[in-house]
């Protein structure tokens, strides 16, 4: 039986098209294999050390290295306390502090953030990613200042808050 | 080229460009890890002047009433007395080092007129003390004393 006599009985196109999408990659591979075979002739081989694949870890703690204390403030007091963030894992890294609060005090008592140690320099917008890429298992410390504005309302007394600060690092390539 | 054909045909194209897209965009996220601290922040309560209390002083054509009180737990600013009869009110300010004040006819006739002008009708005024923050805070008012005009025969203010 001819091709040309496949492809004329009922049915054969569909049969013998569908044959060839078969067939065809299958024959290529085998042509690989033969190649690969051939190549093998030609090759030599050395042992190398068996390699172990595992996935990288990321990780990040925080915690207050010098907790600010909110008790008791006054119109126009501020209190500041020291954010230490410590890396754990793999990658290099960003970061970054938002804020988030119950209570009735927070609306008005301002909250500022500053890259370092010290409530200096140029503050840092809450939520922002923190300018400078950090190596692996590095630290880095973050600064908090909250003030009581001087005009805050009388009726403010005794009014407390909770404050939630959420740190978050990201893997960013240095 | 039936149209079984060129489906058949389409589906590598379609299923490499999946792969591309969805390479790229594996390759793209980042990891993230996160963690909470928390603070509790409590406004100061300024701490107010207490057992206020008032006293009939002076003879008897030149009667005062003092009113004194305890001085608040952190010395205030100043205290801010208020003397008030029904709806009409008037304050002074004494220093915060002082806790009492003598309530005399020319201290209420230097404050608002019409406060002893209601005394001298006979009407009892009511007086507090509230301790005032350097900040402008002020503490919730002591208790009240009543003061009122001397009864016949005698001339001030006596206590009520």
């Amino acid at each position: 039986m001819t091709a040309t006599d496949h492809d004329r009985r009922p049915g054969g196109r569909w049969a013998g098209g569908a044959a060839r999408w078969v067939i065809v990659p299958l024959l290529s591979l085998g042509a690989l294999g033969v190649m690969s075979a051939a190549s093998a002739l030609w090759g030599a081989q050395a042992p190398v050390s068996s390699a172990q694949v595992t996935s990288g870890t990321f990780g990040l703690s925080a915690t207050w290295s010098s907790a600010p204390n909110l008790t008791g403030i006054l119109p126009g007091q501020s209190r500041d306390g020291v954010l230490t963030l410590q890396h754990s894992g793999d990658g290099t890294w960003r970061y970054r502090v938002a804020s988030s609060h119950t209570g009735t005090l927070r609306p008005t008592l301002t909250e500022t953030f500053y890259a370092g140690a010290t409530c200096t320099g140029t503050p840092v917008a809450s939520g922002a990613l923190s300018a400078a890429t950090l190596p692996r298992g590095g630290s880095a410390q973050v600064c908090v200042r909250y003030t009581l504005p001087a005009n805050a309302p009388s009726g403010l007394q005794g009014a407390t808050s909770q404050i939630t600060l959420t740190a978050s690092a990201e893997n960013r390539p240095s | 080229m039936t149209r079984t054909r060129r489906r058949l045909l389409a589906w590598p194209l379609v299923l490499t460009l999946a792969l591309v897209l969805t390479g790229g965009a594996g390759a793209a996220a980042w990891w993230t890890a996160s963690q909470t601290v928390q603070a509790t922040a409590t406004a100061a309560v300024i701490a107010p002047a207490t057992n206020i209390r008032c006293t009939t002083t002076g003879g008897t054509l030149t009667r005062t009433a003092t009113v004194a009180w305890n001085a608040a737990a952190q010395v205030p600013a100043s205290y801010r007395v208020t003397i008030r009869s029904g709806t009409t009110v008037t304050t002074t300010t004494v220093p915060g080092t002082q806790t009492q004040l003598v309530i005399s006819q020319s201290l209420l006739g230097g404050l608002l007129g019409s406060i002893l002008d209601l005394l001298l009708g006979g009407a009892v005024l009511n007086v507090s003390v509230q301790a005032v923050h350097s900040s402008g805070w002020v503490s919730v008012p002591t208790g009240t004393v009543g003061v009122r005009n001397a009864p016949l025969l005698q001339a001030g203010i006596v206590c009520a």
